[in-house]
Order: structure tokens, then C-alpha cells, then sequence
């Protein structure tokens, strides 16, 4: 038997769920009631674990020296600009702490990009294996990944009349028919991805294990609620008019 | 001075001195300057940790605004602006007052409001998907079809019981799998390798300037 | 309007209802529908199982609330197996909510009923923000990015597991289990490229596709992608969890979805074909 404040914990969780959920059959207050709270926990919650961030590095190591004092001073002075953007005759102060994260995060990709994005792509594309005497499928299928990858590249290097050369035509037609064999996959897996998201609502709202048991009986009582609520407000109105 | 701090050249000077700080240590390693690049890094995160209440002050902007218009469903904002500034004081990070995201109120509120939401949230895709599905997914031409026939291959594949029965299903996946997936998406790899390249250039030469956009000037 | 254009014009209220009692039926009475283990699962399996004793783990939750669902039951089966071996499991998020994550599943794969000991076997570090960069500072800086603990906020260096972990070269392996960026891509550029320090990833079933080069190439040494796989893992391990009882479900959801795509076709086609006769 779980105490109180949990049993409550409980029942808002169903509710928010069930409340988000009422979108399916149409805009109403329950969707609205949810949907605010989502929007204001959302923006909440990520500013505790920042904080945490700053008050552990202060702790260790920026307060250890004087030097890496100042730095961290440093820091958050020009943190403080960020909100520079929020005053339009200030604003350009906001574009310096942007143009060190940007300039760092930039620097931070560019210095590997080109190994591990680039080389090592590459170097698997140009030892692909084309003919293989006793495998004759695996042949076939690294010949049309050897030629499918330079087709949906070209097809995305040329813009324009680029495309209007005739071999160009036949590349094309090569890559669109390859990106929509792998979108279609890709497909195929967000709909596992999507739907593994809902069966977990749906463990959490029938109490199956680990989820609390104390959770199924707040989903009849709220779901009966908000779908008498949600029909018979829809009758009223229909009735009104 | 106001006018001299307001030039563009300064964040774009800032933006090519601190890029140049993370590559060129890495290529040509001199301890001193990759000990002060990684300083700089760190450096670099408490900045970024800073900025974290940038979320908070435009959510009061706007909603603060309609609750002071009254406009229509000002109340919704009501609730929006005293959820997003309670959860951000219970978790500010002061353990001694019983704050923080270790707190028992944080993580009830993260349990029971943040998962809740979020997750009913993206499974709601899951209703559209199957929608989106049914009206629009036709075999109208050989593309068409050919995103449709991989597409349902994979789903069933994904389908234990589907591919349980029919192990052929697995071979057949394996094959959209490594062949136009890996095709497609190994394309699009390297061509964002050389388009982050590219643009890492155009930022480094100060021609690429978008990010600094915005404050009307 | 033909029976073949109705067939085409369901009201999506029906569609969904059918979707949620495609959901619930099998969760409220499960059928025991066949599983069958599968190569992704397996290799996975395979190569936890072959870390040698006394290596370092880093363990990383890179998702948040929203997909908790799909990546939890792989989370939960991978900490049982990193448990029931002789390696010590270090956990650093990228994302803000990675420490809660982390925790949640660690309230379903308890350490201390292995015999792990928090601080010996295990530590959690926390949230290191800046993505990328983040990860880049925590190669190159182990304590001086982690500088405390999440749990004690007490000096990470005081804690024994942390005595002979300075740099990313001190890591044997990366396990991150994520739901978008940063993630795989930051790991490749920023911990295998540079250290050549090995990584696994488990994933949400949208970023299968975008994955398959790295594994293809070798930079991702295994791949968990998605929910089934991750049902399929704990029958290996011999954990049954959330992941097996999603599987009926699972199934159930996608012959939903098979039929809506069949009903769609052939009425589309019938209704054409009949458009033809008629014209």
C-alpha cells in the first residue's frame, strides 16, 4: 500500500496522461489543462541540473586557485550576456558568448569530422568487395551499394540543370529509387519507435509491473470521467444549437 | 565605444580565435596550447550553463503578457508560468534547504509530471503515424511503392511474432538494411562531413554569418 | 460512394480507438505470441559478455523522459549484465534528465544485489552540459569535468573507482544508450576517432537507419535498436522484463498498422479499377 502523497503522484500522472491523450478525439479543457503543465515543467526542469553543473565546478576545481577564480567569474559574466538578448539596445552583447560557443563547437567537430565521418566512410565504400566467385549474392548487393552511394550523393550535389544531362537523369533515378527504399525502412522502424512509446503509457496506466498497480483503478476512474465530461459537453452543445 | 563594441567583427573574431584553438592542437600538438584549449572548453560549458535561464524569460514573456491582457485562455498561462517557476526553484541545486533534482518534490514532479507528459506526448505520434499510414501510404507509382513495400517489410519484421513465424522476414530486412539504408544514409554521412566542413570554412573566413543574425541590426 | 471509397474514408476516431485496443488487449490478457532472438540482440549480448574482468565501463544515458519507454527495458537488462560481471560501471549523462534516467533503471537492476558497492564497483557523475563539447572535455579531464559526485556531491577523486580514471584512454568501453544528439556521432568524433576508445550504442527505432553506416564501418561495435531487440536481450540474459511483456503488443500494434496499409491499397486499387469500368 503505497502513502498519501504517492497514491497522489499517482492519480496527476494519470490524469496528465489521459488529459494529453483526449486530443485524439478533439480539442477540449482536459488537453488544455495538460498541456499548459507540460509546457511549464518542460521549461523548469532542465534549469536544476545547470545549476547543480555550476555549483559542482565551482566547488572543484574553479575556487582551488585565484586564477581559476577570476576564470570562472569570467565565465559567468559573459554567461550573463546571453540575456543581452532580451534588450534590443544591448543586443549585440548577446552575439559574444554565441560566437565562443559557436566558434568552440565548431572547432570541437571540425578537427575529427573528417576521420570519422568522412575518411571512415569512405574507406569501407572503396574496399567493398565486388566480386566475390563463390558468394555471387553478397557480389550483387556491395556492386549496388557501391553504386548507390555516389548516385544519391550526386543527386544531391547538382542542383539546377545540373540535373538536366542525360546520364544524369539515369543517376537520379538510381538515387530516388534507393532513398525510397531506405525511407520507407526508416519507416518502418519509427513506427516501432512510436508505438513502443504508447505500449509504455499503456503499462504505466494498467499498473503492470514495475509500474504502481494503484495506477489501473485511477485510469478507469479518470478515463470514465473526462469521456462523460468530453460526450456529454459535446451533447449539450449540440442540443444548445 | 558603444558603436566600436557593436561591430560584427568582434563576435566573428571570437567565434575564428576559439574554433582555431580546439583544430590546431590537435594537429600540431604543443601541450601548453591543448592544456589552454581544453580550459577553454570548460570554460566554455559554464557559459553555456549560464544561459539556462533563457527558456524561463521568454516563457514569462509571453505568457506573462497574455495573463496581462486577460487575452483568451489567459488562466492556461496561469498554470504554464507557476509550473515552470516552482519547478525551477524546487530544483535549484541547494540541498541544504531540501531543493534540488535529488529532492523527494523534484523528482515527484519529475516522475509523476515530466514523464508522464512527455511520454503520452510522442506516443500520441504513434495514432497519427498509424493515420498518416492508412490515407496516405498508396502505391500511386514505382516510388511510392517502393517506400511502401520496404516499409511494411520492416514493420514486419519488427513484429516478433511476425518474424517468429516467417524468419524469412529477417533476411529481407537485412537487406534493406544493408543495401539502400546503408547506401543512403552512409551518403548523407559524408555529404554533412563535407557540408560541415565547408560551412566550418565559410565561419572561419567570416563569410558565414547567420548565426549572428537577429537585434535588427 | 462505393464501398471502395468508404473503405478509404474510415473516421479516425475508429482508427484510433483500434490502435489503443491493439495496445491494451494484449497487455490486459497476454497471448504468449512467439519471440525469436535476432542477430542484433545477440551480437549485443556477445559483446558485453566478452569485456574482460576489471574493465572500466562508461555508461551513458543520453535520453530523456520521452522516450523512456523504448530505451528503459534495454537500459534495465544491460545494467543486469554489467552487474553480474567484474567490471566497474562509471555514469555520465549528456542529457539533463540522463542522472534520472539512470536512476530509474537502477531501481529496476539493483547494484547492490549483485554485491556492487557505490563508489567501488560504481559512480554516478551526473550532467555534463554542451554536448559534444562536453564529451570532448570529459575525454580529456575525467575529474576536473566531473569534479563531484551526483549522488553525495562529494570530490569525485575521493572515491576509489576514480583512482585510475583520468582520460578517456582509461575507459575500455562507451555504452550509450540515447534517443538523438549528442550521441553516436559525438562519441565517434570526439572519443573513438581521437582515443580509439570502443563504443556500443542502443537506440530509439528512429535512428536505426542513420546508425548503419558506423556499425557498417566498424566505429559501433554493436547496436541494441529499439524495443524488440531489447525484449529479445532479456530473454538471453534470462530477465524478463518490460521489454517481453511489450512484445504481444508489439506485435498486435503492427498488424494494426499492416492491415490499415493493405485496407487502404486494395480499396484504392478497387475503387480505380472501378472508377475505369464505370468511365
Amino acid at each position: 500500500m503505497v502513502d498519501t502523497i504517492t497514491l497522489i503522484g499517482i492519480y496527476i500522472a494519470v490524469f496528465l496522461t489521459l488529459g494529453l491523450f483526449t486530443i485524439l478525439y478533439k480539442e477540449n479543457v482536459w488537453f488544455r489543462i495538460a498541456e499548459a503543465i507540460y509546457l511549464g515543467l518542460a521549461v523548469g526542469y532542465g534549469i536544476a541540473f545547470d545549476l547543480k553543473y555550476l555549483r559542482d565546478q565551482w566547488n572543484s576545481p574553479w575556487s582551488k586557485e585565484p586564477m581559476l577564480m577570476v576564470g570562472f567569474a569570467l565565465a559567468i559574466l559573459v554567461g550573463i550576456l546571453w540575456y543581452a538578448r532580451f534588450n534590443r539596445s544591448v543586443f549585440y552583447l548577446y552575439r559574444w558568448p554565441l560566437a565562443i560557443t559557436v566558434g568552440t563547437g565548431i572547432g570541437m567537430a571540425l578537427k575529427t569530422v573528417i576521420f570519422s565521418q568522412f575518411l571512415d566512410q569512405i574507406r569501407p565504400q572503396i574496399n567493398l568487395n565486388l566480386w566475390l566467385p563463390n558468394n555471387p549474392w553478397q557480389s550483387l548487393w556491395n556492386i549496388l551499394v557501391f553504386l548507390m552511394v555516389p548516385s544519391v550523393l550526386l543527386y544531391f550535389w547538382f542542383t539546377g540543370s545540373g540535373h538536366e544531362w542525360a546520364p544524369m537523369k539515369v543517376v537520379d533515378k538510381f538515387a530516388r529509387y534507393t532513398m525510397m527504399l531506405g525511407f520507407g525502412y526508416m519507416f518502418g522502424n519509427a513506427v516501432l519507435g512510436r508505438y513502443s512509446l504508447f505500449i509504455g503509457r499503456a503499462q504505466f496506466l494498467l499498473g503492470i509491473t514495475p509500474n504502481p498497480p494503484e495506477a489501473q483503478p485511477a485510469f478507469w476512474v479518470i478515463a470514465a470521467v473526462m469521456l462523460i465530461t468530453l460526450i456529454g459537453w459535446d451533447l449539450y452543445k449540440r442540443q444548445k444549437s | 565605444m558603444s558603436s566600436l563594441l557593436k561591430r560584427i567583427e568582434i563576435p566573428i573574431f571570437l567565434t575564428i580565435v576559439c574554433c582555431l584553438l580546439q583544430v590546431v592542437p590537435y594537429y600540431f600538438y604543443w601541450k601548453p596550447l591543448d592544456d589552454f584549449a581544453t580550459r577553454e572548453a570548460q570554460w566554455m560549458n559554464l557559459i553555456v550553463a549560464t544561459a539556462t535561464f533563457i527558456g524561463l524569460i521568454s516563457l514569462v514573456q509571453v505568457h506573462g503578457a497574455n495573463v496581462q491582457k486577460r487575452s483568451k485562455g489567459w488562466y492556461f498561462s496561469v498554470v504554464t508560468l507557476v509550473c515552470a517557476v516552482s519547478f525551477a526553484i524546487i530544483g535549484l541545486p541547494l540541498p541544504e534547504y531540501g531543493l534540488g533534482s535529488l529532492s523527494y518534490w523534484y523528482l515527484f514532479l519529475y516522475n509523476n509530471g515530466q514523464v508522464a507528459l512527455s511520454q503520452a506526448q510522442f506516443s500520441l505520434l504513434a495514432f497519427f503515424m498509424t493515420s498518416g499510414v492508412y490515407r496516405a501510404f498508396r502505391a500511386r507509382n514505382l516510388e511510392s511503392g517502393l517506400v511502401l513495400g520496404a516499409g511494411i517489410l520492416t514493420v514486419c519484421y519488427n513484429a516478433p511474432a511476425i518474424v517468429a513465424t516467417y524468419p524469412f522476414f529477417a533476411d529481407i530486412r537485412g537487406l534493406l538494411n544493408d543495401i539502400p539504408n546503408l547506401a543512403l544514409n552512409r551518403a548523407v554521412t559524408i555529404g554533412a562531413a563535407l557540408g560541415a566542413i565547408i560551412l566550418a570554412v565559410r565561419t572561419l573566413l567570416g563569410i558565414e554569418r547567420g548565426y549572428l543574425r537577429g537585434g535588427g541590426d | 460512394m462505393s464501398i471502395f471509397d468508404k473503405l478509404q474514408d474510415i473516421d479516425i476516431r475508429i482508427i484510433y480507438l483500434l490502435a489503443m485496443i491493439s495496445v491494451f488487449y494484449p497487455l490486459i490478457s497476454p497471448m504468449g505470441l512467439p519471440i525469436k532472438i535476432g542477430a542484433q540482440s545477440t551480437k549485443w549480448y556477445n559483446y558485453l559478455n566478452t569485456i574482460p574482468d576489471g574493465s572500466v565501463v562508461l555508461f551513458s544515458p543520453n535520453f530523456g523522459a520521452s522516450s523512456l519507454s523504448e530505451l528503459l527495458p534495454m537500459t534495465v537488462a544491460t545494467l543486469h549484465h554489467l552487474w553480474s560481471k567484474n567490471v566497474k560501471v562509471v555514469v555520465v549523462a549528456f542529457w539533463a534528465d540522463g542522472p534520472i534516467m539512470f536512476r530509474t533503471a537502477k531501481g529496476l537492476a539493483v547494484p547492490e544485489s549483485y554485491g556492487k558497492v557505490y563508489g567501488k564497483d560504481y559512480i554516478e557523475l551526473g550532467f555534463v552540459p554542451n554536448g559534444e563539447t562536453g564529451m570532448n572535455n570529459l575525454g580529456k579531464d575525467v575529474l576536473g569535468t566531473c569534479s563531484v559526485d551526483y549522488v553525495n556531491n562529494r570530490p569525485t577523486r575521493d572515491y576509489d573507482i576514480m583512482k585510475n580514471i583520468k582520460v578517456a584512454t582509461d575507459f575500455n568501453l562507451v555504452i550509450s544508450i540515447e534517443s538523438g544528439t549528442p550521441g553516436f556521432d559525438g562519441w565517434a568524433r570526439q572519443w573513438e576517432t581521437v582515443y580509439k576508445v570502443k563504443f556500443i550504442v542502443g537506440c530509439v527505432g528512429v535512428s536505426i537507419g542513420g546508425m548503419q553506416p558506423y556499425v557498417n564501418s566498424g566505429q559501433i561495435q554493436a547496436l541494441m535498436p529499439g524495443l524488440s531487440p531489447s525484449a529479445e536481450y532479456e530473454l538471453l540474459i534470462k530477465k524478463p522484463g518490460l521489454g517481453i511483456a511489450s512484445t504481444d503488443a508489439i506485435t498486435m500494434s503492427h498488424y494494426l498498422v499492416i492491415a490499415f496499409v493493405i485496407i487502404g491499397n486494395v480499396a484504392y486499387f478497387l475503387s480505380k479499377l472501378g472508377g475505369k469500368k464505370d468511365g
